[in-house]
């Protein structure tokens, strides 16, 4: 399954356990978290170092709705 | 809230980089953070004049390669610039208005429609199916 098919499909999971974090996922599981947002380069500095496969990275704010809507 | 993943192309280290995309149908163009746009070194190729809220505002503009899925495509992005204490969660004893979370282009980038209109009818379809 691609990265961010699996984030999608467990997103709500996820989020209720990696609020607040920055999680890197590859090969169907978290294999990285970082606290709060990260620069997008940063990650992928260290996603290149330690994922093999294709990955992806998503962030879960407590909300985010406000700057959405 | 569609996420999808979109490589864009790092002028600076002559490589793409993957970024979390948020995709906006509300948006006419794509939407890239001011500190990110100067680390992928992009430069600026324009300014976009708008007017919002009685008053004028000037947007710089750029253009950047971007891939995503097989295809590769050049549009055209706005640069804009957050304020550092925007790109982080608010503190506790910090007294402001201004929204929790921090501002989604800390750690994203908005795609709008001069990405999404270059995407085929499947491309553009196959976005929206979850």
């Amino acid at each position: 399954m691609e990265p961010r098919e699996w984030v999608n499909k467990h997103v709500k999971e996820l989020r209720n356990k990696f609020i607040g974090k920055t999680i890197i996922v590859c090969n169907n599981k978290v294999i990285k978290t970082f606290d709060g947002p990260v620069n997008p380069l940063k990650i992928n500095e260290v996603a290149r170092k330690i994922c093999k496969e294709k990955w992806c990275y998503t962030y879960f704010p407590e909300s985010e709705e406000e700057y959405l809507l | 809230m569609i996420l999808i993943d979109v490589d864009l192309w790092n002028k600076a280290k002559k490589e793409f980089e993957l970024f979390e995309a948020l995709v906006d149908t509300g948006s006419s163009y794509c939407v890239i953070e001011k500190s990110i746009a100067d680390a992928l070194g992009l430069e600026k190729d324009g300014i976009l004049h708008l007017w919002q809220m009685g008053e004028p505002l000037n947007v710089p503009l750029t253009k950047l390669r971007c891939r995503y899925g097989e295809k590769e495509y050049k549009v055209e992005w706005l640069i804009v610039e957050i304020k550092n204490s925007y790109k982080r969660p608010i503190l506790p004893e910090e007294e402001c208005t201004r929204p929790e979370s921090p501002h989604p282009l800390t750690n994203r980038v908005i795609i709008g429609n001069t990405f999404t209109d270059r995407l085929s009818e499947e491309e553009y379809t196959k976005l929206f199916e979850r």
